[in-house]
């Protein structure tokens, strides 16, 4: 089920608030309804699947357990047991079909499996679970705690990826209050507009350009224009999709009384790679940091050998993670090797202009969504070649001209809601309680949220191109 | 803090008045057909699964609460916004108000010479029992020199695969008859001819259309339909046009805001006539009818003051749309031609305008399954004078021509 849809807004959404907030009295029943409530919500995309998950509850429970209740060499098999597991039926419905495929074996082709939504970001949260629990961060908890901590609906599809010693004592001790409730609401409604209004036009104008450029087979050259507003449009689609999933996330688990960490601190005003990959899907980052980097030696080795290795293993997990596909693994190892070469050179550092610094940054990210998006490497580099005009293409396009007219109030917000702006706005507003600015914007702000309510609802309700870039993942 | 609290806290009990006010309209407005689709999930055999749940979400979907007045809101945000394109480029409007498909690239159909060999073999079947063939392609609504559009809009253009087409049904020796070339015309203007917000043309083109049958079927098979030159004057119809009462299919995804309401010609013939119609829906649904030309070949519901613009099809006024399959009977002429069409809604009119010249016509759709019927048996058994062949160009492909397979 997608947030950003009817169902989940006016048959899902007010049925579990209701339930919820009817058995105030009970923080267990309320964590009851939750869990109940977030396998349905699952099963509403993956009927089968919700068998998966559910065995996924009751394998990490119990090795979670015996993680907490064994000691020495046995505790360490459990643990890794755990691990295994848990690889294993992530390689298997994500993985299996691609290196068999890889490896040329015959029949291989017919070998996929319907991949189960949001296997990546729940086995993660899992792994998450036993390692802690390992770590003694936490204590091992009952089937039921760890089911709420899995399957929470709000980022069970696509994160934030939560680490269980950060939301452990909320799940027994959390607080409700009307304050939270509210915050959580107009978070849930930002993310709503970035995802239908300005993810859903870019998406319009860079999957047209990206599917022009490889239509079957054929590779076709596309004007250099065009080439890179596909390649900024998708910028653009990538971070709004995904950020816009987190504010809901992060929104709705507010609203039942949850508080997750930021996933996104605009990134794309980065001044390094560095400082992009700490602001771009931190959970992510944080999660291969605390459980692969850091468990690997980290930074802090002498041998610098070591460092490297560490960090090739981090972006090349990180590349696997978001999908089964050259293009994955290669957009992993791409950010490994200007990192590597950032750390080695400290050459961002050293631009004295910090208008140079944020272009930089904004190219090499640019250019790694290319390989992200593209169907294999041939396209990613014949679309490299379109964008250098390199590909016997042209410069000028009709084509740009007209897609840039067409949705130039979005690209404008879009540009814009990139920078902070929106936040340091809201700052100065907030040192200056009682200027007639802010008593306006107090008055004005919830009616501007009902319109880009109403607005959004409408846009559902036409059906309009609705496509989710990290349900695959 | 208070401040900044206070506003989120208003937005708070506004979004949740909202949003359960809504919900429970939303819920009793929509609860019957909820319930129907989940009956028909419950029964259903199979079990529970993704396309299920499709389903149960577009009904949801389609049974919003008010849908088209949010449609209505997205119509108007867009023209707001100054955007030719619609969801997508589902559809694009040009200068001139007209809604046209849109397509950034057309896949080559490499098949065009097999669907002209299976009319091909389908002619040579028929042979025989000295049955003619046809090839009949309507005008379609894009036209290079009437059409403009905003630079840089991708147009879908099916007349490169038409073109194609007739070329090979030319060199295999199947009749074949170009609308595109007849209409528009000098007498019949694009804006006559075509509809802004739907995708057919409109009931004067297919009249002409029929005329231009008649004359081909004539001029080439000697045939002698319509001697007194009756039926294909238009002065023994009565010209009726019905204003701002016309949103088309296309202008019913985008609402009226987006694309206005238009006006709606309706041709109603000054003479009665005797048919008999049997018919079945897509549902299976049999009907037969008897009675004259209004009674059994319009269906004049669709013009009253109770039709709803958003679900009622001005364009069914002939023959109520299309039918999977239906016999026509001519009771006053049964001996006159019996014309077997496989054809799409483009000929529903003209069907309807040709029938009072011929003693029967079957048709069936050619683009939904017609499994219960074997083309191949069906035309064999039934010895037609003429076989008409219907494809509107942007439905062109494998299952427009659904007989003698090869491939």
């Amino acid at each position: 089920m997608l947030f950003s849809s009817i169902v989940f807004m006016f048959y899902f959404f007010p049925v579990v608030f209701l339930l919820y907030y009817c058995f105030s009295f009970s923080r267990m029943l309320q964590n009851i309804i939750l869990l109940i409530t977030s396998l349905v919500f699952y099963a509403w995309g993956e009927p089968v699947y919700v068998l998966l998950m559910i065995g996924s509850i009751m394998f990490n429970s119990t090795m979670g357990y015996l993680v907490g209740r064994w000691e020495g060499r046995k505790k360490k098999v459990a643990l890794w047991s755990g691990i295994v597991v848990n690889i294993a039926v992530l390689f298997i419905f994500k993985y299996l079909g691609f290196v068999l495929k890889s490896i040329a074996l015959s029949g291989a082709k017919d070998f996929t499996l319907p991949l189960p939504i949001g296997i990546s970001f729940f086995t993660f949260q899992a792994l998450s679970y036993v390692v802690d629990v390992y770590w003694g961060k936490t204590k091992a908890e009952n089937p039921f705690y760890v089911g709420l901590y899995i399957s929470f609906f709000p980022q069970l599809i696509a994160g934030p990826i939560i680490q269980y010693n950060s939301v452990a004592d909320q799940i027994r001790n959390r607080r409700s209050s009307f304050d939270k409730l509210s915050l959580g609401l107009c978070r849930f409604t930002t993310g709503l507009g970035k995802k239908v209004l300005l993810s859903n036009s870019f998406a319009a104008i860079a999957d047209n350009v990206f599917q022009w450029s490889a239509i079957g087979n054929d590779k076709v050259a596309v004007p250099v224009m065009l080439a890179w507003l596909g390649s900024i449009a998708y910028a653009l689609q990538i971070y709004y999709d995904f950020s816009a999933y987190s504010d809901m996330a992060i929104g709705l688990a507010l609203c039942f009384g949850f508080k997750f960490g930021e996933n996104f601190n605009y990134p794309y005003i980065a001044t390094s790679i560095s400082d992009f990959w700490k602001r771009w899907h931190i959970s992510l980052t944080d999660w291969f940091r605390e459980y692969v980097y850091f468990p690997l030696g980290g930074s802090r080795v002498n041998n610098q050998d070591h460092m490297v290795r560490n960090m090739f293993v981090v972006w090349l997990c990180t590349g696997i993670w978001h999908g089964a596909n050259w293009t994955f693994i290669f957009w992993g190892l791409y950010y490994f090797v200007i990192q590597l070469a950032e750390r080695f050179f400290e050459y961002p550092q050293k631009m004295k202009s910090n208008i140079l610094k944020h272009g930089y940054t904004l190219l090499v990210v640019s250019a790694g969504w290319v390989i992200f998006r593209a169907n294999d490497l041939y396209q990613a580099g014949r679309y490299f070649l379109n964008m250098l005009g390199m590909n016997n293409n042209g410069f000028y396009s009709d084509t740009a001209v007209m897609l840039i007219w067409e949705n130039w109030v979005f690209l404008l917000l879009g540009l814009v809601f990139a920078t902070p702006i929106a936040r340091n706005m809201n700052e100065i507003l907030y040192k200056k309680p009682n200027s007639l600015v802010n008593r306006i914007y107090t008055v004005v702000y919830p009616l501007v949220m009902l319109l880009l309510l109403l607005v959004c609802v409408s846009y559902l309700a036409s059906g309009t191109y609705n496509p989710f870039i990290y349900f695959n993942f | 803090m208070t401040r900044y609290l206070l506003r989120k806290r208003i937005f708070a009990v506004v979004f949740l008045v909202t949003i359960f006010c809504f919900s429970i309209l939303n819920f009793v407005h929509s609860y019957e057909p909820l319930k129907e689709k989940l009956i028909e999930i419950v029964n259903a055999k199979e079990e529970f699964s993704v396309k299920r749940v499709v389903e149960l979400e577009t009904t949801i979907t389609d049974n919003l609460y008010g849908r088209m007045n949010y449609i209505e809101a997205y119509g108007y945000i867009q023209k707001l916004l100054d955007k030719r394109e619609f969801n997508n480029f589902n559809s694009i409007k040009d200068e001139y108000g007209y809604l046209q498909y849109a397509s950034f690239y057309r896949e080559e159909d490499t098949r065009l010479f097999e669907y002209s060999m299976r009319i091909k073999r389908l002619q040579d079947y028929v042979k025989t029992s000295d049955t003619k063939v046809l090839f009949v392609v309507p005008s379609g609504k894009y036209d290079k020199n009437e059409t403009k559009l905003r630079i840089g809009m991708p147009i879908n253009d099916p007349n490169w695969i038409v073109d194609e087409m007739m070329f090979y049904l030319n060199r295999l020796g199947v009749e074949t008859l170009d609308l595109r070339q007849s209409i528009p015309n000098e007498e019949l203007s694009y804006e006559e001819a075509f509809f802004k917000t739907d995708h057919h043309w409109t009931i004067p083109a297919a009249f002409y259309a029929t005329c231009e049958v008649v004359d081909k079927i004539n001029d080439s098979f000697g045939e002698n339909l319509d001697p007194q030159g009756y039926y294909t004057d238009i002065k023994n119809y009565d010209i009726v046009t019905y204003r701002s009462g016309m949103l088309g299919s296309m202008g019913r995804k985008t609402g009226a805001n987006f694309c206005g309401i238009e006006d709606f010609t309706a041709l109603w013939p000054r003479f009665e006539g005797d048919y008999t119609r049997e018919s079945m829906t897509q549902g299976g649904q049999s009907n037969k009818k008897q009675g004259s030309f209004i009674e059994v070949l319009m269906e004049s519901s669709v013009l009253t003051d109770k039709t709803d613009i958003y679900s009622d099809s001005q364009y069914s006024l002939y023959l109520n749309g299309l039918r999977i399959y239906e016999k026509i009977v001519n009771e006053e002429n049964p001996e006159g031609s019996k014309i077997f069409m496989i054809r799409d809604s483009y000929f529903s009119p003209v069907i309807s305008f040709l029938m009072p010249m011929c003693g029967q016509i079957d048709a069936i759709w050619s683009l939904e399954d017609t499994r219960e019927l074997d083309i191949e048996s069906y035309v064999k058994e039934n010895e037609f004078d003429y076989i008409i062949i219907e494809v509107y160009p942007y439905n062109i492909n494998s299952s427009a021509f659904n007989f003698f397979k090869e491939d």
